[in-house]
């Protein structure tokens, strides 16, 4: 039996006359974080979205935690569910709810513990993410860019999942806070033991915690390697986006550290 | 590396006294968050006494198991390190301790009577508020519509065309099909209780003044503030969660002109337009109706019309118009600008939106209706 955790086999994925993936293949380890990358455009959130069923693919196979992810059928649906957690991009926290309501939602719909249970299991949550308890009670509005994306980690990990999604963690975080959420994501995988999905543009990101990266470009996964082989690996698009000048400083820092 | 099959298979809990060792619970099983109910049973039967809880032969534990495990470490009043897990197992556990302190949600101690009295005033100073934001949108969208006239560059036909479109064009069959039904109905009631003093023929009046003074207006103008009022309302309060109005702001643009002024525009065209059609489709139901169950034929029924109505219930009906579109635009755009930037409040403010027009609507069809007939008219 494969040891993957997630096996996409000849993804295949068109918008009308567009096609964004053709047989693209992609394994994650169980217990890894892996960082995807690719160019805007290039079907990085589609990917994820196809491996949520939150997008059909034309063709193809997608094996989550060793079940069809692609199957209708409710009982291996709700396995899945139970076992993801996903952080979009903004959030996309319920904007009515507090962050403690907001991560008591997944809690109600899948157990039956009793309320004083469910409230202590999500302040643990929300503190584990990072965010004063304090935080808890407040409206996602009145919440700082960063403290929102904690509370979204805090819903995603609400049921214990086995598999982590995360679509640009670090997007529209300045570089303090980016490198406080890198970190949060390590500590978070290293107790829990999560495998990390992570999609990102952030060269910091990728060389800071990323096990391996899986590189998206001309509608395939291209190479999924450790940083050091990916960025060696020749390709147009990589030459341009490890050894620009953004991937060069990034590189320098990595090396100091 | 795991298996697959192993590491999704569930054992189920346990907690057990060690045979071996007395004071010693023995943990075993998936301390994890799909066997909470069954941790909590375990807990609730623990009763103090052990001195140590041996974890090392749990096979998987997560975060809710873990503050399971010092749940049961404070219930029998243990002090660190009592408990004791595998290796692997220990930063995780470390983790949720480091979390687990004691927080409360914040209580409200106010006596329930002061709520109460505090609910109501503050309702009466939003209403009375409600009413002078009203006034100052009213006379802020008066200056900007006065002053848009005379620069005929602040016009914008494109977008007034776009929602003459859709606020009037796209209605035309639902008003029509409303108004006809509308008018045959009014037209059985009316010959129900006519044929009683055999003046079946007044139902040509009946149905001429109802349609031509009120119904024609009415009826459009509550359709208009279901349909238009409410997408008003729930365009502009996504906009303005959207920080598209604050873009606007920056460039120098006034929100009110670009966004107000066009649609109010387009409903001040539309609704007297609409108001003509659907009228006219009340009639041709009402003259259906006596034509097939009265044996008035259309070419008496709109002679009789031409004979006995005077034109002027036409222009009082049609006057109406102008204001109801006003009413219907102010009320539609004012509640998107004061909706907040969540769902639930444009949610709020569009059924809002609709209610207030609804009921202003008639409130000022009654108040009219008054007006003229004390007039004579």
């Amino acid at each position: 039996m494969s040891d993957a955790i997630i096996e996409v086999r000849g993804l295949c994925n068109r918008f009308g006359d567009y096609s964004v993936h053709e047989n693209l293949d992609l394994d994650v380890r169980a217990g890894e974080i892996i960082g995807v990358v690719g160019g805007s455009g290039s079907g990085k959130s589609v990917l994820m979205r196809s491996i949520l069923a939150l997008n059909r693919p034309q063709a193809g196979t997608i094996r989550l935690l060793g079940k069809d992810a692609l199957s209708h059928d409710p009982a291996s649906r709700a396995f899945i569910e139970r076992n993801t957690g996903v952080l979009f991009q903004n959030a996309a926290l319920f904007s009515s709810l507090t962050v403690m309501e907001n991560v008591m939602v997944p809690l109600k719909e899948h157990s039956t513990l009793p309320e004083d249970v469910m409230t202590e299991l999500a302040m643990i949550k929300i503190r584990l993410a990072g965010l004063e308890p304090e935080a808890a009670y407040k409206l996602p509005a009145a919440l700082s860019g960063g403290m929102r994306k904690r509370a979204g980690i805090a819903r995603a990990l609400a049921l214990d999942p086995e598999l982590l999604f995360l679509d640009e963690p670090t997007a529209g975080l300045d570089p303090i806070s980016a490198a406080g959420f890198d970190r949060l994501i390590l500590t978070i995988q290293k107790a829990l033991g999560l495998t990390v999905f992570l999609i990102t543009h952030d060269l910091d990101t990728l060389y800071t915690i990323c096990d391996r990266v899986a590189v998206i470009a001309d509608r395939r996964v291209l190479v999924t390697a450790p940083i050091e082989e990916v960025a060696a690996y020749d390709h147009p698009w990589i030459r341009e986006y490890f050894h620009g000048p953004r991937g060069r400083a990034a590189r320098t820092v990595t090396e100091m550290t | 590396m795991h298996d697959m099959t192993e590491r999704l298979d569930n054992h189920p809990p346990e907690l057990i006294d060690d045979p071996q060792r007395p004071d010693v619970l023995l943990a075993s099983g998936d301390w994890t968050f799909q066997n909470a109910t069954i941790l909590l049973g375990l807990l609730a039967k623990t009763v103090a006494g052990p001195k140590q809880i041996d974890a090392l032969r749990v096979k998987k534990l997560d975060a809710t198991g873990s503050r399971m495990l010092i749940k049961l470490q404070n219930a029998l009043g243990l002090e660190n390190p009592a408990v004791l897990v595998a290796p692997e197992l220990d930063t995780l556990l470390q983790a949720v301790r480091a979390v687990s302190g004691k927080s409360k949600a914040p209580v409200d101690t106010t006596p329930p009577l002061l709520r109460m009295l505090a609910a109501i005033g503050s309702w009466v100073d939003n209403a009375w508020h409600n009413v002078l934001v009203f006034l100052a949108f009213l006379g802020q969208t008066l200056v900007s519509l006065t002053e848009s006239l005379f620069n005929p560059r602040h016009w914008r036909v494109t977008s007034i065309i776009h929602h003459m479109q859709v606020v009037g064009l796209n209605a035309v069959p639902l008003s029509m099909l409303l108004n006809f039904m509308v008018g045959a109905v009014v037209a059985f009631l009316g010959a129900t209780v006519l044929k009683e003093f055999g003046a079946e023929l007044w139902v040509v009046e009946l149905v001429g003044v109802a349609f031509f003074r009120e119904f024609g207006v009415l009826l459009t103008a509550i359709l208009l503030a279901g349909r238009t009022a409410s997408a008003f309302t729930a365009q502009i309060g996504s906009m303005k969660s959207g920080e598209e109005l604050d873009a606007i702001r920056t460039m120098g643009l006034d929100p009110i002109e670009v966004l107000v002024l066009p649609r109010i525009k387009a409903l001040l065209l539309t609704l007297p337009l609409l108001t003509f059609l659907s009228t006219m489709a009340g009639i041709l139901g009402g003259m259906a109706v006596c034509d097939w169950s009265l044996g008035i034929s259309p070419e008496m029924f709109v002679n009789r019309l031409n004979d006995e109505l005077s034109p002027r219930h036409f222009w009082l009906g049609m006057s109406k118009a102008p204001v109801f579109a006003m009413v219907i635009g102010l009320i539609g755009c004012l509640e998107g600008f004061k909706s907040e930037s969540n769902a639930q409040s444009v949610g709020e403010h569009t059924t809002s939106s609709v209610v207030q027009c609804i009921t202003l609507v008639i409130l000022l069809d009654a108040l009219a209706a008054m007006f003229f007939m004390e007039l004579d008219l």
